[in-house]
């Protein structure tokens, strides 16, 4: 009897072990890989309750398609496409977009999420661009351009390492990535490490022919420090492609002044609407060129009618008064 | 015989007087004789005859003495009166003791009752004597030997009454009245002799006149041979014709004893029926002669007849009481002579009987009487059985051995309990015989009863030690019944094994033998188990549990029998409500085992929640979870395993908020090792909140887990120590990444890789360097510093001091500057000189920085220092000028060695301004009051000095220039070296493009053409 007992109990516990052994991987829970992530798939609701039974189908990234487009579909004006150098800016980057044009590009349900993100992103509005990456996420996880506008959004909102974080994030899907690398070099200009930042854009310059937005930042950059001919050379073929560009017209006549070439300066400054030209940050260096140019009276004319200073970055404005105050003495010498 | 002799006496106290042939005898003085007085208790009518008998014994008495007693007809005379006499003081007498109440009777001296009647028997047996003696040849003698012979046998002298009567019909004429008297009267005795056949000739002889009176008395002795020989319808003729005849009254009424015997005689004849109509005819039940006649017949030890008598009433009997009144009879002659077939069989229908009319059908004494014989005869076969009669005949014994089961069975039923003594011995009785089920059967019945009694009743031991020889007997094939399915076909056999193990248990409470206790526990375990019956089984191992704490082993086996029940008939609900009671330690078992049970306990909760979550219904699935987190009944293991689990669900369906709070709190409650299996889902979530924005989470997740890894030995800990301290960088908790980060640097057990640490330095620092200033800002970063510098370099580290330099520097703590400058940036700027470790481009500008300031202080001194006249003066100043510029080039050269673009640039443009001032002042140096010619050879002099100082300048601007467009120096004094000279003479122009958010152009999208 005994041995029916033990034997039993042998079965018994080994039955039991084996059902234990599957217990025991389950019942502590599961090992979870990326793959169980099914995806959110809903609205930006964080309530739980809403169950998603299905898995988000993951949006492939495509680099030949890595741009925006159909600006139509969202309000946007022919004439805001075309003074963007015919929205080949536009192309890479909503920067130069007012707040109308953002908000009409929000207001399309059926646009293009990484579009409508972005825009949200620049309109400052970080909620709604919280609540997008929750819900976009795990479609556009392999897209590096997601990270990357996410990155920007951080940016934007005075984040810098979750900025640097996303950009990295995006270089992992695509360490050649031009959209991350410029805007690292944006982040690194913005921590005062502007090597970095030169080293950042010359590494997009190099690996991408088309991109405009770097190519700016690398003219800047020369422009900063005095390395003119760099400059002028990088803007001279920018405002090709972006005739109309504002600033790049700005940026190609400081260069045009920063090299002593006064008249081909002068000109340029001419072809910025008057309005631009009054923002301080820009007519400064008009004003020191109507002074070196001779037009003196003209300079001083717009000294009278500048516009108050801009209160942006606190460091910089220092110097940029000093700077101002001093071409405004020599002006009115 | 004793009923005969009454019989006779009865009938001899019938005879009327005149019949009495009276003597006297010789000797007698028969003057003496007391012919005398009367009592005056007689009856009168006796005493009417005695006074005649007196007067005739007188008047005779006188004329017998007047013939000097010599008339033999005369004494003949006087000896029958004696007799007469005799017979009725004796008539009076009997009726006198007949009177005494029946208990008091024993005390009577019946000698001294009789003493009267006695005597004149004597009396008349001395005149018989005396004629005899006296008149040898007396031609009466015949009837003087009839006295005597009647005296005889009075006096209960039956040989001699028998040999007088002998005489007495061989005196008597021939056809007389005494010679048949004699006859009949020895005949009488033949019978009482049981000569039947002798007294049958002296009847067929003798009995003749139907008219005498006396004809039916003889001729009931005469039938009653007649039976005797088995002459039953002579017999039952001649008892019929008696009967009639007694009716009529004109004979001696024998109806009545008739009536007694001839219910015999139909019986034994065959002819019971008739019998029967006979009684009723005459409005006598025939069952109580039947019975009288059986009685009188066992006592005679005629058990055959009386056995056929009582068959007959048996047969004829029309209502149950009739039929008891012969079975119980029936039953005890029944039982004579071992017939137990017979007598069993009566018994049963007994019991039938009882059972059809109630318990009450038998009175006490009856059912005394069936009892006792019942009792008798299974004793009989008890024995038998025990002392091996039938040993070698077994068919026999084993049909013995079931009638004294059924034997005890009745008297079961009689005594109306299931008597304990009973049982027992049917248990005794079927195990001698091997028939082991149904000596635990008895046994079993026998132990119920005992066990109500007490612990002490005798039969309590003896039947369970009774069931426990049955079950532990190696011929009972119980291990054939647990393995085989024998008894699953037979469920009262399984029952009443379950009972005997009970019962023996029982009755082990009073004794102390666990050991044996034990083992029954386990049989009567597996029996249930058999069963199905698991709720006993139960039941068992809590007993075994109280009674045996210690016996963990056997405890262990059933608790896993149960379990396993429970499994197999997927009782999910007792199968953890079992579960939980091996967990919570009510059920004994190894700590190994109980480990296991729990996770079993907790795989199959989970089980059923997993089901949920894999058929995607993750809502469900967290509910599931939920409950079994907040069920008080769940142990701490499922709890931390629900949380967890609720963790990854709300991870999966992308609720952060809630990942997080789950996420803590699984944390909190899992093990470390815990945490280190399931780290790769950690470094997911963890990862994944930071891509989603939920960084804070992420930071708090990584934190609380790297204290547990730390523990738990995980190798994975730099991954968790660097993601958590990014993360709170990334919120701005610079303290509390300072924390962490000291976590990881002081904790051994964290195993944080040395480098890791020192990237995790370096972040920090570069916060640090990026937050906005303050003192307390800087504060915190010196603390900061204090901690991550240890003496060796780190890159940043220089750039940090150097920040923290500046800060001193605007604060106007120049000695705090100073020190950081030397016992810091320099020091470690030396100390990367001599082990040749390349130091960071950034912390090189510090050091530049450094040297710059020097470089600028000593260009400050140089410009203060003025020329001036008189000459001496001016040699003497100049020549220490020159010297000075000449260590401001090495000091320039020092700063250029640093290797920092910037501060090269800053270097060469004090080199080149003090060169170019230098120069410029000695070339516009007035001498003052004098000769033009002096003046005129003086400048020209001074200016041709001045020459190779211009010369230098330009060439050190070249340099700069060169270096600048070669290496891509960044410095903001690039304009100094790379714009046109033009802008000298006014503004250098400079470009503020990036200093503004809105100015810096963010790139989007990749762009296409």
């Amino acid at each position: 009897m005994k041995k029916i007992l033990l034997m039993s109990v042998i079965l018994g516990i080994t039955i039991s072990c084996s059902s234990v052994d599957q217990g025991n991987n389950r019942g502590l829970g599961r090992q979870i890989d990326s793959s169980d992530l099914s995806g959110s798939g809903r609205d930006s609701d964080r309530d739980s309750d809403k169950v998603v039974k299905k898995r988000v189908k993951e949006i492939a990234y495509d680099s030949l398609k890595d741009y925006y487009s159909d600006w139509k579909m969202y309000g946007i004006d022919d004439n805001v496409i075309t003074k963007n150098n015919n929205g080949i800016l536009l192309k890479e980057t909503l920067w130069p977009l007012d707040k109308d044009d953002l908000q009409k590009i929000t207001e399309n349900k059926e646009g293009d999420p990484l579009l409508v993100l972005s825009s949200h992103c620049y309109l400052r509005d970080f909620a709604t661009a919280s609540q997008m990456l929750l819900k976009y996420n795990r479609q556009y996880r392999k897209n590096p351009a997601f990270w990357n506008i996410m990155g920007n959004c951080y940016y934007l909102g005075g984040h810098l390492l979750k900025a640097k974080l996303y950009y990295n994030k995006a270089l992992e899907l695509d360490e050649n990535y031009p959209s991350a690398i410029s805007n690292l070099g944006v982040l690194y200009m913005r921590e005062g490490r502007d090597q970095k930042a030169l080293t950042a854009w010359l590494k997009v310059y190099k690996t991408t022919s088309f991109s405009l937005t770097p190519l700016a930042n690398l003219a800047r950059i020369y422009l900063k420090y005095a390395y003119i001919d760099k400059a002028e050379k990088l803007l001279e073929s920018l405002i090709e492609r972006a005739p109309e560009d504002v600033a790049l017209k700005n940026d190609l006549a400081t260069a045009y002044l920063m090299g002593g070439n006064i008249d081909k300066a002068y000109r340029l400054y001419k072809s910025i609407p008057l309005s631009k030209l009054k923002q301080r940050n820009i007519g400064v260096n008009y004003l020191l060129t109507l002074k070196l140019a001779g037009k003196q009276n003209e300079a001083l004319a717009l000294l009278e009618n500048m516009a108050p200073f801009d209160e942006g970055n606190s460091s910089a404005d220092k110097r940029f008064r000093d700077y101002y105050y001093k071409v405004e003495k020599f002006v009115k010498q | 015989m004793k009923k005969i002799v009454i019989i006779a006496i009865f009938l001899f106290l019938l005879l009327p007087p005149t019949s009495i042939t009276t003597w006297a005898k010789e000797g007698t003085n028969l003057d003496n004789l007391d012919v005398g007085a009367a009592d005056a208790s007689l009856s009168e009518r006796r005493k009417q005859i005695l006074k005649i008998n007196d007067e005739e014994l007188k008047e005779t008495n006188r004329l017998s003495k007047q013939l000097r007693h010599n008339d033999p007809n005369l004494l003949l005379r006087i000896a029958e009166l004696f007799l007469e006499k005799a017979r009725l003081m004796q008539e009076e007498e009997n009726e006198q003791y007949l009177k005494i109440n029946p208990s008091a009777r024993v005390k009577v001296d019946k000698k001294k009752l009789h003493e009267n009647s006695m005597h004149f028997f004597k009396e008349a047996q001395k005149t018989g004597e005396y004629i005899l003696k006296k008149h040898p040849n007396f031609d009466k003698r015949g009837e003087v030997y009839y006295i005597l012979a009647f005296n005889a046998k009075e006096f209960g002298d039956m040989p001699s009454s028998k040999k007088f009567f002998q005489l007495a019909a061989k005196h008597a004429p021939p056809n007389s009245g005494v010679s048949n008297r004699a006859n009949l009267a020895l005949a009488e005795m033949l019978i009482s002799e049981e000569k039947y056949q002798d007294a049958l000739q002296i009847y067929q002889r003798e009995l003749r006149d139907e008219k005498d009176k006396w004809w039916t008395k003889d001729a009931y002795n005469y039938a009653w041979a007649c039976y005797r020989v088995n002459r039953h319808d002579q017999s039952i003729e001649l008892f019929r014709k008696i009967y009639d005849l007694s009716k009529k009254g004109q004979h001696v009424d024998m109806s009545s004893a008739t009536l007694n015997v001839l219910a015999l005689v139909y019986a034994d004849a065959g002819r019971i029926e008739e019998g029967f109509r006979f009684y009723e005819s005459q409005n006598h039940g025939m069952f109580k002669y039947l019975l009288r006649m059986s009685r009188q017949l066992q006592e005679k030890g005629e058990h055959t007849k009386a056995e056929r008598i009582l068959e007959a009433g048996i047969k004829i009997a029309k209502t149950p009481q009739d039929e008891k009144s012969f079975l119980i009879p029936y039953l005890d002659i029944s039982g004579k002579y071992d017939n137990f077939e017979k007598h069993l069989m009566t018994a049963l229908k007994l019991k039938k009987m009882q059972e059809a009319q109630g318990d009450s059908f038998f009175d006490s004494d009856e059912k005394q009487k069936i009892v006792s014989s019942i009792q008798k005869m299974s004793s009989v076969l008890q024995k038998q059985l025990v002392d091996r009669t039938y040993e070698e005949v077994g068919d026999i014994k084993e049909q013995k051995g079931k009638m004294v089961s059924v034997y005890l069975d009745l008297l079961a039923y009689f005594q109306n309990k299931d008597s304990e003594e009973i049982s027992l011995v049917k248990g005794e009785n079927y195990y001698l015989l091997g028939k082991y089920w149904a000596a635990l059967e008895a046994y079993v019945q026998c132990s119920g009863p005992a066990l109500k009694k007490g612990p002490d009743n005798k039969f309590l031991k003896l039947c369970s030690d009774g069931i426990l020889s049955v079950l532990d007997n190696k011929k009972f094939d119980i291990n054939a019944f647990v393995d085989g399915d024998t008894l699953n076909n037979d469920p009262a056999k399984r029952s009443l094994l379950l009972t005997a193990y009970q019962r023996y248990l029982l009755y082990l409470k009073h004794k102390s033998n666990p050991a044996l206790e034990l083992k029954i526990y386990q049989r009567l375990f597996s029996l249930y188990y058999k069963e199905g019956k698991i709720k006993e089984c139960e039941e068992i191992l809590n007993r075994v549990r109280s009674a045996h704490p210690k016996e963990i082993k056997i405890q262990e086996s059933m608790a896993g029998l149960i379990l396993d029940f429970f499994k197999k008939n997927k009782d999910q609900q007792n199968l953890e409500r079992f579960a939980r009671r091996i967990e919570s330690g009510e059920v004994l078992v190894a700590a190994e085992y109980r480990k296991k049970v729990s996770e079993y306990l907790l795989a199959m909760k989970f089980k059923s929640v997993e089901e949920s979550s894999i058929k995607g219904d993750k809502n469900s699935a967290i509910n599931g979870y939920i409950d079994i987190f907040e069920d008080k009944q769940s142990s701490s293991m499922a709890k931390r395993n629900a949380a967890y689990n609720i963790t990854l669900l709300y991870y999966e369906i992308g609720n952060m908020d809630k990942t997080y709070w789950w996420g803590e709190k699984a944390i909190s409650m899992m093990e470390s090792s815990e945490i280190v299996q399931f780290e790769p889902t950690w470094i997911l979530i963890t990862t994944e909140m930071f891509h989603l924005g939920f960084q804070l989470y992420s930071a708090n997740l990584a934190e609380k887990l790297l204290d547990k890894l730390c523990i738990g030995g995980s190798t994975k800990t730099k991954i968790f120590y660097k993601n958590g301290i990014v993360m709170l960088l990334a919120e701005n908790k610079l303290e509390e990444a300072i924390k962490l980060f000291q976590l990881g640097r002081t904790q051994q057990k964290c195993k944080i890789p040395e480098e890791s640490i020192r990237e995790m330095a370096i972040e920090i620092n570069k916060s640090y360097l990026l937050t906005s200033s303050s003192g307390a800002r800087y504060e915190s970063f010196e603390r900061f510093l204090r901690i991550i510098d240890n003496g060796q370099y780190l890159p940043t580290l220089l750039k940090s001091y150097g920040v923290l330099r500046n800060a001193y520097i605007r604060a106007g703590r120049h000695e705090l500057a100073n020190d950081i400058a030397n016992n810091k940036i320099l020091k470690y700027y030396q100390n990367a000189k001599k082990s040749k470790v390349n130091l960071d481009l950034d912390d090189l500008e510090e050091v530049a920085d450094i040297r710059c300031d020097d470089l600028a202080k000593f260009a400050a001194e140089l410009r203060k220092l003025e020329l001036r006249f008189p000459e001496a003066d001016y040699n003497r100043l100049l020549q220490q000028k020159l010297q000075m510029i000449s260590e401001l080039t090495k000091r320039a050269m020092v700063v250029f060695e640093v290797g920092s673009g910037i501060g090269s640039v800053r270097a060469y443009i004090e080199i080149i301004r003090a060169y170019d001032e230098l120069a410029t002042e000695i070339e516009t140096f007035n001498p003052g009051d004098r000769a033009p010619e002096y003046v005129k050879n003086f400048k020209e002099a001074m200016i041709s000095l001045a020459a190779p100082l211009r010369q230098k300048a330009s060439e050190y601007r070249q340099e700069a220039t060169s270096i600048i467009k070669k290496n891509s120096i960044l410095s903001i004094n690039n304009g100094y070296f790379l714009l046109p000279d033009q802008f000298k003479r006014s503004v250098i122009p400079q470009y503020f493009g990036f200093d503004t958010i809105d100015a810096v152009i963010l790139m989007d999208r990749k762009g296409g053409e």
